[in-house]
């Protein structure tokens, strides 16, 4: 059966970018679009490329393509349906553009929709349809990491040809992004709900990608001519740019900048490395130069006198420990040694300009907003909202165990709501060397989903976090904030 | 919560003493603040009036705001007020406030988020507001007022009448309400003036959320906080005030 998929994605201020898929093809036919009932055409031309998930020169069924046009103006609803001749369903889609900035306090506030690590096999809530259905419009989605779990199910053993271990990635993607053509509770709605923007974590490829973890087979390391580590990690990264990138031109971050948040998405897993030591081990080197741009501008407006609040989002956290076992377990961002210290130095050479910097991310299955003071200016200059996960990946034995004590727990009092989450962790005394020290912290377990309210409030912006437990039926929602970011 | 900490050395040199003059009532005075203060070549400015009374009540929110000084003082002030100054003059002119005690008649507080429109006369008399501030904010007052109705009808943002009945329980000592500072509740009408100058884009007292503002928080950003406007290329606040009511505490001095 073919199958046309379209969803927004996270592009410029002035356009809406739409990543469009069609399954089940051999030679794709044209796409084309109408944008409130007027045939229009993108304005620019990427045009379709084959999902590789096959090897090259076999016969592709799958393609994908990212399309842009000019928006109506700021905020505005457009109505969009694309059409690919005959044999699909056209897709229809409503997308609102991006705000020019974001709004006064009284007048609304702009939203991001904050969300990571979805297990399809363990989505009993269907996180799709829950998100669809949250009784809020966000303005952007960041979908922060663990999209799809390709090492999940635990005992599940992945081919060993490329050829097949390539189209076992593509339909688990295809599971996760086209379920509502298949029916399933999954992604697929989650991902229409507004303009994306994804980052990968280790799932995208394994768990503790890109260390070999010695009980999964085909993580182990086996260099591939084009410098992967192995064909899996090879397959994973094409299949990842593919689905949930898009288009032929890809970069490991991305810049989008509403007036007076400056926002930067940073990929730090696709290019990790296995030298903990290496200058690049994290991202490579445009990535690093994109956040040391980031990281300028916003001094430069601080000098001028244009106070501006940084956002910042990679698949993992900074206020967390770094870990013992960073091969074997799960290596941290401050595991990567030297280029963790150019992130510090460079968050903290922010704080010292008493510029206030929002961290985004997943990862940890729990939640948290914590704080940090900037050791050297001695004020809290630096927020970080975790929101993880979506729906929590299966870990044979641990699971069983949990269950187990909970059930001797409810002997003697109340069964735990999320008997299987871990409990939130405390942030350490410090980060960096003392460059940070974490100073409030408000935490919660379970299947989450945020919304980060921002509001301009004089020269400075007020930050809410609501967190919405993924459960069905819908449960109360907590709240964390107000938060002031004031650049002093 | 302490709001005098700065990095600046000395007072706002805008902000000045301006003596009360023999019997001068309040409404005189202001309007002798509001003529030194007056800015031909920028009209673009507006007025917040700050009030400290002699009686109880003022003593009990003066007591209240004294955990924002760092001498632990009572603060000079009680309340605060937007001056709605009238095109015939300064003795016609208004304040716009939410006061502890609603009226009783017109429109239901919730309707107007406690918010009452009272003549300037209301504050004449030296003898009960003995101290008294005009802080004069780069922002018109046709832009700040343009906030107003947002506010009023804006409850779900700040609940300035959840700020009313914290301070009146404080104040009256029902039920060991604790000081409602401690848990960033501040007074409502400074509540609506950092709302009011927040939406037009001017921040009263940096850092503090919008609900936690009170009149001592206003007095320390504008006389010890300059910088962080010119900083941010905003004229600093100027000023006159009177403050010759203390209580007597003397230790330290």
């Amino acid at each position: 059966m073919a199958y046309l998929m379209a969803r927004p994605v996270l592009g410029a201020l002035d356009e809406i970018k739409l990543w469009v898929g069609m399954f089940g093809v051999a030679q794709p036919p044209a796409v084309e679009f109408t944008v409130d009932g007027a045939p229009c055409l993108p304005a620019t031309v990427d045009g379709l490329h084959p999902i590789r998930d096959r090897q090259r020169g076999k016969g592709y069924l799958n393609y994908q393509g990212l399309f842009t046009f000019k928006t109506r103006g700021a905020g505005c609803e457009h109505h969009i349906v694309v059409r690919a001749g005959g044999s699909f369903e056209p897709c229809t889609l409503r997308v609102f553009s991006l705000p020019a900035k974001v709004p006064q306090k009284m007048e609304g506030s702009f939203k991001i929709l904050l969300s990571s690590c979805y297990c399809t096999e363990t989505d009993e809530a269907d996180v799709g349809r829950f998100i669809q259905r949250l009784p809020i419009r966000p303005d952007i989605a960041l979908f922060a990491g663990d999209q799809v779990y390709l090492d999940q199910l635990p005992f599940e053993t992945l081919p060993t040809t490329e050829d097949e271990l390539r189209q076992v990635i593509s339909s688990k993607y295809q599971r996760n992004w086209t379920s509502a053509f298949t029916n399933v509770a999954s992604l697929q709605s989650a991902l229409a709900k507004a303009p994306a923007v994804c980052l990968p974590d280790d799932h995208e490829f394994w768990n503790n990608y890109p260390w070999p973890q010695f009980w999964k087979r085909g993580t182990q390391t086996a260099p591939t001519p084009g410098g992967g580590v192995n064909i899996w990690a090879d397959a994973a990264l094409e299949m990842f740019q593919d689905y949930q990138v898009g288009g032929s031109a890809q970069k490991p971050w991305l810049r989008v900048d509403i007036e007076p948040l400056f926002m930067l998405f940073l990929d730090t897993r696709s290019y990790r490395k296995q030298d903990f030591d290496d200058p690049f081990g994290l991202m490579p080197e445009e990535a690093e130069q994109a956040f040391k741009h980031w990281a300028s501008e916003l001094i430069d407006c601080q000098k001028q006198g244009i106070p501006r609040i940084g956002v910042l989002s990679t698949g993992q956290a900074l206020l967390v420990k770094t870990p013992f076992f960073d091969e074997m377990g799960d290596a941290e961002l401050s595991s990567y040694k030297k280029q963790f210290k150019v992130i510090i130095e460079t968050l903290e050479r922010l704080g010292q300009h008493g510029i206030q910097v929002v961290f985004l991310t997943g990862d940890v299955h729990w939640s948290r907003v914590a704080q940090a003071t900037c050791v050297k200016r001695g004020q809290i200059t630096l927020t970080e909202v975790i929101c993880s996960p979506m729906s929590l990946l299966v870990t044979p034995g641990a699971d069983q165990v949990a269950r187990l004590k909970d059930h001797l727990g409810s002997i003697f009092g109340e069964r735990k709501r999320w008997p299987l989450h871990p409990e939130v962790e405390l942030a350490p005394a410090y980060i960096g060397e003392k460059s940070f020290r974490p100073v409030g912290q408000k935490g919660w377990s379970g299947n989450q989903v945020a919304v980060l309210e921002f509001s301009c409030l004089g020269l400075g912006v007020e930050l809410n976090v609501t967190y919405h437990p993924v459960t069905a039926p819908a449960s109360p929602a907590t709240k964390a904030g107000p938060f002031t970011l004031l650049n002093t | 919560m302490l709001a005098k900490y700065t990095t600046v050395s000395k007072s706002n040199p805008e902000i000045q003493k301006l003596r009360r003059k023999g019997k001068e009532d309040n409404v005189k005075w202001i309007d002798r603040a509001i003529n030194e203060l007056a800015d031909k070549k920028n009209t673009d400015q507006s007025y917040v009036l700050l009030l400290g009374a002699t009686d109880t009540l003022g003593w009990r929110l003066r007591l209240g705001q004294s955990h924002l000084r760092f001498d632990m003082l009572p603060s000079y002030w009680s309340t605060s007020a937007f001056l709605k100054v009238s095109p015939k003059g300064i003795a016609q002119s208004s304040i716009l406030h939410v006061p502890l005690f609603q009226p009783e008649t017109g429109m239901f507080a919730s309707e107007r988020n406690g918010v009452v429109e009272t003549p300037l006369q209301h504050l004449e008399d030296p003898d009960h507001w003995k101290n008294i501030a005009v802080i004069a904010l780069p922002k018109s007052q046709k832009e700040v007022l343009s906030k107003l109705d947002q506010f009023e009808k804006g409850r779900a943002y700040v609940d300035a009448l959840e700020n009313v009945l914290r301070w009146l329980a404080f104040s009256w000592g029902v039920a060991r309400t604790p000081n409602p500072i401690h848990d960033g509740i501040g007074l409502p009408s400074a509540c609506m003036l950092e709302t009011l100058y927040a939406s037009a884009g001017l921040d009263l007292t940096p850092g503090l959320e919008t609900r936690a503002s009170s009149p001592e928080a206003i007095w320390a950003t504008a006389m010890f906080w300059y910088d962080y406007y010119t900083k941010n290329n905003v004229q600093p606040p100027k000023g006159r005030y009177w403050t010759p009511h203390e209580y007597k505490i003397e230790d330290g001095k």
